[in-house]
């Protein structure tokens, strides 16, 4: 599974449009080593020899749902509050466990939510992984990668 | 020494005398001295004397007397065979019996205890008979020791002769066939047999007395007399009186004539009487007004003096043993009673010599004759320990009143007794509260649950504690302590329930204060953490912002797009700075260090270019602002600086939160509730409205409509507490009507300036 070289799909759910952009740019310049500098390191070297992450955006759960529906991610990194009355990032998750293709997928919150509590808080609400803004590149794709076993 | 007759008489309890054909005594018995010693004789009765002239002196000058006399006579002359009168002498009334003695010219006459006919009755009459017979055959028999058989064994009394003689020998000559009756006696064996086989029967613990006396009465020829138990093995004890007189015996030795009575029943009286009365600590006495002679039995002794067991004898020394003042009282009492016969009864301290005060309970009453006080008799009884009891009892009933809600309840709950205080407590009077049920004071505060579970407590029997909400009269609530204690009767069913409340209305507001206090340390605390945690929310989003592009720009060749992350990053700046002014700002409020800097300003004017600077945005949600003025130069004395804030954040929020439709603003004149002039901004929008429970906590920091993790809207939550705080320290107010999807109208009221 290493070796074999592939396009990893992530969902973002993110409603703050700067930290949406963020977070596509993280991944844009990442590959599956796991170092936030490997762009530097395989630079002109075959695109062949690197994984690829693509992150796909929602600003808001009801797009999210449409999108997980359409197709199927391998990871999806969520925000907690969504600006929606309705649904949260907690609720999401709920509705998307329900769904056949996501049952197993990882979800990582990825929150300004960052009280001492709320780790373990949200891992106990099942999140697979808890990340608080500021978020670090390199400890965000390292952790991706891990997840993924890249 | 007596002749053989006169030992038969001294064996009878009664007065005997014999006399001759001319009514000479001849003999008398102890009993015929002791009574004779008690008349105002001249001389002392006895042989020389005639009893003709004892009667003559001693009954009353009557038709009885001369009755008695000729009745004598006739009997003397041979005129008749017996004779019996019945006369009243001074001390008491007696029967008199005449007869003569077998064939001989000699008489017995024998005097009986009788106050009727009636009362004398049959034994006396065989008394008679015997004592006669008795002196008959004793007469007759100085050779021939005993009395004939089938008259010892007719009468009921046990008779016996014993021979002792002179070498100290004993035999039982005879017991009457009566002597069989006595259990444990077996008087039939005992004849021929010595006074060793008798001593046998009696009593351990009496032998060795009744030997001795035996032996005393033979050595000093005197009557043998004694009391001893029967050495029974039968489960009744029998005690018996034993007495006999001697006769010198024909050939040396003694002769000795004796009865025995069974006294078990008297005796056994006796006793019972002495314990009962020691029980009860109860004794007799009797007083005789000539001489104020006082009587009385052991047990009032044992009373007033416990420890020398004095006797007293006469009225003074009775009183002398009460305390000074209750001494008076009985002094008067018994004067009283003295004069007008009736009775009394008292209660009065008694000083013992054991220097203690007893308290007795004195009762008397006069015993007339002819309605003349003859004496009065009456009880001495110790109530001490009763009185002390029920000084007890109403001590703690006094300590118990003093500081509990006392009530009482029958055994279906209606009150039969309150004391003052739960009078007091609840409000109502005596009347209203007896005979109603506790439910009058009902709160309405504990379930019927409650209450029921509280009846079958104490209808079970058990005692029942809890804290009760209650309601007086006047409608006002007082909580007490209450403990129900059932009494139960015989079949343990409760016959009264008693209930002993404590006032702990006091204690359970200040709990109820404590709880409002504790409430609210609660929230503020949950309102501070909240605070936090959103203070941190809200500085965290634009900080990764600025952090994340700062990763991404050092790693952009592409130079420009530098300048797209380098706005965004300055975007992301100010709103963390626009934060942390805010937060500073409120800080200041809350310290009340906020600087004024007042000034007359024209509100009209300043709302127009708050207008003017948030038109963009309005513009880039395609809403319509507007703004009309009926104030067209309304002034309020003010700090510019918090003005535009105020109206910059109410109608910024307006815009922000309505995404169609538009937001007008207008200047009005209003007044306050005294009249003074006001001047109104009023914002109305038509944006998501917010529900009534969410305006009531609108002006608390940090808050928004889906609070926590449903936030919809950015920012920090701090504008709207700001604005309210800023137009209160300008002496205004901020009104809000908002109804959900409905959209909000804001009212910024503040004074009007010339």
């Amino acid at each position: 599974m290493k070796n074999r070289l592939r396009m990893i799909c992530i969902l973002y759910i993110e409603d703050d449009r700067i930290s949406a952009l963020i977070m596509q740019k993280f991944f844009e310049k990442a590959d599956g080593s796991g170092t936030a500098a490997a762009h530097h390191t395989y630079v002109g070297a075959p695109l062949i020899t690197r994984n690829a992450f693509r992150v796909d955006l929602a600003p808001d759960p009801f797009t999210a749902l449409e999108k997980l529906q359409s197709f199927k991610y391998d990871l999806v990194l969520m925000d907690i509050n969504l600006g929606d009355d309705e649904l949260d990032g907690v609720e999401l998750l709920h509705s998307m466990r329900k769904m056949e293709d996501y049952q197993h997928t990882p979800v990582f919150a990825v929150t300004s939510y960052a009280m001492p509590e709320d780790r373990s808080r949200f891992l106990e609400l099942g999140f697979d992984r808890y990340f608080s803004k500021p978020v670090e590149q390199h400890a965000i794709v390292r952790a991706v990668c891990e997840e993924l076993e890249l | 020494m007596k002749s053989n007759d006169t030992s038969l008489i001294d064996a009878l309890d009664d007065p005997v005398a014999i006399v001759d054909a001319t009514g000479g005594i001849q003999a008398t018995n102890q009993a015929f001295d002791d009574h004779a010693n008690q008349l105002p004789l001249t001389q002392t009765p006895g042989p020389g004397t005639n009893y003709l002239d004892i009667c003559r002196c001693y009954l009353p000058k009557s038709n009885a007397c001369r009755l008695c006399i000729q009745g004598l006579s006739d009997l003397f002359g041979g005129r008749r065979s017996v004779y019996q009168h019945f006369h009243c002498i001074q001390n008491g009334r007696k029967r008199l019996r005449a007869s003569r003695i077998d064939k001989t010219d000699r008489f017995l006459i024998h005097l009986r205890e009788g106050h009727t006919y009636k009362n004398s009755g049959r034994d006396s009459t065989l008394a008679f008979e015997n004592s006669e017979t008795a002196i008959a055959t004793g007469s007759t028999a100085t050779q021939r020791f005993d009395l004939p058989e089938w008259f010892t064994d007719t009468i009921p009394v046990a008779t016996f002769q014993l021979h002792v003689f002179s070498n100290g020998n004993s035999i039982f000559k005879r017991f009457s066939s009566y002597a069989d009756v006595i259990p444990g006696l077996y008087a039939r064996d005992l004849i021929g047999r010595d006074m060793g086989r008798f001593l046998e029967r009696v009593g351990p613990e009496d032998r060795h007395r009744v030997a001795r006396t035996f032996r005393e009465a033979c050595e000093q020829r005197k009557a043998w007399e004694v009391r001893f138990r029967i050495d029974s093995h039968l489960d009744h004890l029998r005690y018996l009186q034993l007495r006999a007189s001697p006769l010198e015996a024909v050939g040396g030795g003694l002769f000795w004539n004796g009865i025995m009575l069974d006294i078990s029943e008297s005796r056994d009286l006796q006793l019972q009487l002495a314990d009962v009365a020691q029980l009860a600590r109860v004794g007799n006495w009797e007083l005789n007004p000539i001489g104020n002679r006082v009587n009385h039995n052991e047990e009032i002794s044992r009373i007033v003096f416990p420890r020398n067991l004095q006797r007293m004898e006469t009225l003074d020394q009775l009183l002398h043993s009460f305390v000074a003042e209750d001494r008076a009282i009985l002094a008067e009492n018994i004067q009283k009673l003295l004069i007008h016969p009736g009775s009394f009864d008292l209660e009065l301290r008694v000083r013992t010599d054991h220097n203690e005060i007893a308290i007795v309970h004195i009762h008397a009453r006069t015993e007339c004759v002819n309605d003349q006080t003859m004496r009065l008799r009456g009880t001495l009884q110790d109530v001490t320990a009763l009185t002390r009891q029920r000084q007890q009892i109403a001590d703690l009933q006094y300590a118990l009143d003093a500081s509990a809600l006392v009530s009482a309840t029958d055994r279906n709950g209606y009150i039969t007794y309150a004391n003052d205080n739960y009078i007091r407590v609840t409000g109502f009077t005596r009347d209203e509260l007896i005979g109603q049920n506790p439910r009058l004071m009902n709160s309405g505060f504990h379930t019927p649950e409650f209450f029921q579970n509280l009846w079958e407590t104490i209808t079970r029997g058990q005692v029942w504690r809890g804290e009760i909400k209650n309601r007086n009269k006047d409608g006002q609530i007082y909580w007490t302590d209450t403990v129900i204690v059932p009494f139960i009767d015989e079949s343990n069913i409760p016959y009264q329930y008693m209930v002993i409340r404590y006032d702990i209305t006091d204690r359970k507001n200040a709990e109820e204060k404590l709880k409002e206090a504790r409430d609210m340390a609660d929230e503020m605390n949950r309102l501070k953490s909240n605070f936090l945690a959103n203070m941190s929310h809200e500085i965290r989003t634009p900080l990764n912002g600025i952090m994340g592009l700062s990763q991404i720009m050092r790693m952009e060749e592409n130079v420009s797009k530098l300048h797209d992350y380098a706005n965004l990053q300055l975007q992301s700046g100010r709103r963390l700075l626009e934060t942390l002014t805010s937060i500073l700002e409120l800080s200041r409020l809350e310290s009340h260090q906020t600087q004024l800097a007042l000034q007359r300003v024209d509100l009209t004017a300043l709302v127009r270019e708050v207008i003017s600077y948030l038109e963009p945005i309005a513009r880039s949600k395609s809403l319509l602002l507007s703004f009309q003025s009926t104030q067209p130069d309304g002034y309020v004395h003010a700090d510019e600086r918090l003005l535009v804030q105020v109206f910059n954040n109410i109608i910024g929020n307006a815009l922000k939160f309505t995404d169609s439709g538009g937001v007008d603003v207008s200047v009005e004149p209003a007044s306050d509730r005294q009249g003074q002039p006001f001047l109104c901004v009023k914002v109305r929008d038509t944006g998501v409205g917010m529900s009534a429970e969410f305006l009531d906590r609108l002006f608390d920091p940090f808050l928004q409509e889906s609070s926590g993790q449903k936030r919809r809207f950015e920012g920090s939550g701090l504008g709207l507490a700001i604005a309210r705080r800023y137009t209160e320290l300008l002496g205004g107010r901020i009104l809000v009507d908002s109804k959900k999807d409905k959209g909000s109208v804001f009212r910024i009221e503040l004074p009007a300036h010339d």
